[in-house]
């Protein structure tokens, strides 16, 4: 009879631990003759002696048997960190009593001498388990996850919906004992809960819900201690050799290592936790949010599925938590703040890209809005007065699909990460290929007629000016430009127009559909008042 | 029956330590002590005239001493009284050869010294009640023989199986070192009640 109860309450005690558990006596934390790890004593019997004793321990529960570390560690800390972690507290140091390397591992209050370890082992060998005293690369410990932690950021559960096993301590602080149980290794590192499809990250982190199989493995671009890139606890030193671990055309990702390789780049180089937004380079993770992204694009000028919950600029210039067009991505970078100089000296200087594709800017591109001019013939089917267009569908890998590589703004042969040719120097042979930009969309068998501009064909064909010559390809802001002087995205360069001699003057006028006068100065020839059509 | 089961369990305890296994040389054996006059079991017990309302025919002076509990502040009412037994001598408040009627001046060595502060010892008494079923404890029922659960009442009359001195140590001596009740290799004592 009595034999029967036990075997109840065992059974009992089976269910209610989730039936996953395995002795201290068979983990690493047996530091006992008997222990099965590396680091085990000489010929200490007694296995819980290295952290508790019955008596003459310190008066630190749970009858703990070691000095406690002092308060001397460098905390994780980041950019983004809502929590404040301090100094290492309550169970935490005890794991780190061991764990920071600084105390003898048999160094135990209830005995006068250390315990003796083998191969003169004194304090944790380096390896995994040497946390150290710098926790800078070591998820953050010690800090409250309260209800106003949760309420500040939201990538953060409520407290209270954490799972069973993960607990936080008496004072609702998140400690090493958070994710791990000293005692039980059945599932592996000491963990409180099978983490093999990231429950345990998840128990606590709700980052996003991306579709990419690849990207739902927390464990496979972060790693909890001793993380390469210190912040953010990457695998390794900057997000993007962190993405490149996978999209290095090697293991089966998109390949954009090698796209970064040409010679026109979104430099990525940067380390971690740059001011944001950092317009110096980017980096993966300012146009991609691994944690909300899926696959697919968009429909201009529709924020791409691949992009994921990113920030941006929007067009009136208001910071937004999640960008809702592709080009609101871009000015983040390339509008206030833009350290990106125009490409080509112009007669009228512009850096903030947002001003020149401006709805209301005097002409430019329709990127973030339909264009002003309502007749251009040379469009090409698929293309309206009415579309309008990625920045994406300029800038971008080069020959994308074909072989070369993924869609989208890394890195291209073409200066300044085009996605064709654009010849720019003067003197340019006209060609279906020195102008494979443009010809994308503006049909070259019309330009060449002369369906718009009469003078097209002379400039381009005979002269061998090139289309930028004449044409800002972004835009022209109304703050310095006007429709009279910069209709039709004329912004002159200045290395290659100059004024008029006798006037001094270098402008354009619009006198209306498909007519106009130059005053001007190109190729050793002067335009004074110059009309077309002739 | 009952103690049928539990002497074969402590006669095969015996067997399988193969160590000595008595008072007799022990560090219970005073008899080299002056204050002894030789004799072992006097210090504890007495055939005649033994203190009244204590079991075993105890015979040394007990502690009033109050304790700084595990938990809290706390009094002898605290403690199951068998660890109130061994506290008579091990608490030092109490000299060794303060029994039969005696007031003695030799007390216990630092070594063996618990003092009246338990903090840093193991609960025992109201500060460790055994519970029936736990996910922490293996039951009452799986312990070892020689481990025993001792009995403590509460204020209220309600009695309840808890930790005591005796449920890890005998004062008799089974062979193992601090004179355990098993042997300790791999913590198999702690373990017996403690699921790590």
């Amino acid at each position: 009879m009595r034999r029967v109860a036990g075997v109840l309450a065992w059974a009992m005690l089976g269910s209610a631990a989730g039936a996953q558990f395995s002795s201290v006596v068979d983990s690493p934390h047996n530091l006992s003759t008997s222990g099965p790890g590396a680091i085990r004593a000489t010929s200490e019997e007694e296995v819980c002696i290295f952290c508790h004793a019955p008596h003459n321990s310190t008066p630190i529960r749970p009858l703990w048997n070691r000095a406690m570390p002092l308060e001397a560690y460098t905390v994780y800390t980041s950019r983004a960190l809502d929590a404040e972690p301090g100094q290492p507290t309550g169970d935490s140091k005890m794991c780190l009593s061991c764990h920071d390397g600084t105390i003898a591992l048999g160094a135990v209050a209830s005995r006068s001498m250390p315990i003796s370890m083998m191969g003169g082992v004194t304090t944790m060998p380096v390896g995994a388990g040497l946390i150290g005293t710098d926790l800078r690369d070591d998820h953050p410990i010690s800090f409250r996850f309260d209800a106003g932690l949760a309420a500040t950021d939201p990538k953060l559960r409520h407290p209270a919906q954490l799972p069973p096993e993960i607990r936080l301590d008496v004072n609702s602080e998140m400690q090493c004992t958070t994710c791990h149980d000293a005692h039980n290794n059945a599932r592996g590192k000491f963990l409180v809960l099978d983490n093999t499809s990231s429950q345990l990250c998840t128990s606590c982190h709700q980052v996003g819900t991306t579709t990419i199989t690849e990207h739902q493995d927390c464990n496979a671009c972060h790693q909890p201690h001793s993380a390469p890139s210190g912040p953010y606890l990457l695998r390794s030193a900057t997000v993007a050799d962190t993405c490149l671990n996978c999209h290095d055309g090697a293991h089966g990702a998109v390949d954009i290592a090698s796209v970064l390789r040409r010679a026109s780049v979104h430099e990525t180089f940067e380390g971690v936790d740059q001011p944001d937004p950092y317009q110096q380079h980017a980096t993966c993770s300012d146009c991609h949010e691994p944690h909300t992204m899926s696959h697919g694009t968009g429909t201009a000028p529709v924020i791409h599925d691949n992009f994921g919950r990113v920030k941006g600029v929007s067009s009136s210039g208001v910071l937004l938590a999640a960008a809702n067009y592709e080009y609101e991505v871009c000015f983040r970078c390339h509008a206030e703040g833009a350290t990106v100089q125009p490409y080509l000296p112009r007669r009228i200087v512009q850096n903030n890209t947002r001003h020149e594709f401006s709805p209301t800017a005097v002409s430019f591109h329709p990127v973030a809005g339909p264009g002003r001019n309502p007749d251009v013939p040379s469009l090409k089917p698929g293309w309206s007065e009415a579309s309008v267009m990625y920045c994406s569908h300029c800038h971008g890998t080069d020959n994308a699909g074909a072989g070369m590589g993924p869609q989208g703004v890394h890195g291209s042969n073409f200066r300044p990460i085009l996605v064709a040719n654009y010849d720019m120097a003067d003197h340019t042979s006209e060609s279906a290929q020195a102008y494979a930009l443009c010809y994308q969309c503006h049909d070259r068998a019309s330009i060449l007629n002369n369906d718009s501009f009469s003078g097209h064909r002379r400039h381009i064909v005979e002269e061998r000016t090139p289309c930028s010559a004449c044409h800002d390809a972004h835009g022209i802001s109304s703050l310095q430009g006007n429709a009279t002087n910069n209709s039709h995205l004329i912004n002159f360069r200045t290395d290659i127009v100059f004024p008029e001699p006798s006037t001094g003057r270098l402008e354009f006028r619009d006198t209306g559909a498909n007519s106009g006068t130059c005053t001007l100065r190109c190729h050793g020839e002067n335009h004074l008042d110059e009309r077309y059509p002739d | 029956m009952k103690a049928k089961s539990v002497l074969m369990s402590a006669a095969v305890a015996l067997l399988a330590s193969g160590a000595s296994a008595q008072i007799v040389g022990s560090a219970h054996d005073f008899s080299s002590m002056a204050w002894s006059g030789g004799e072992i079991c006097k210090p504890c017990h007495t055939p005649h005239f033994a203190m009244p309302g204590l079991p075993r025919l105890w015979n040394h002076e007990m502690s009033t001493a109050t304790y700084t509990m595990h938990d809290a502040a706390g009094t002898q009412d605290d403690l199951d009284e068998r660890s109130r037994l061994c506290l008579s001598c091990h608490d030092g408040t109490v000299a060794l050869d303060s029994y039969g009627g005696m007031t003695g001046t030799s007390y216990i060595p630092s070594s063996a010294n618990i003092g009246t502060d338990l903090t840093n010892d193991h609960p025992i008494g109201a500060d460790a009640i055994y519970p029936d079923t736990s996910t922490r404890f293996h039951p009452p029922s799986s312990l070892p023989s020689s481990m025993r659960l001792r009995p403590w009442t509460d204020s209220s009359g309600v009695t309840r199986n808890v930790v005591s001195c005796g449920t890890c140590h005998t004062a008799h001596n089974r062979g193992f070192p601090h004179m355990l009740n098993i042997s300790n290799s791999a913590s198999a004592l702690c373990l017996a009640c403690h699921i790590k």
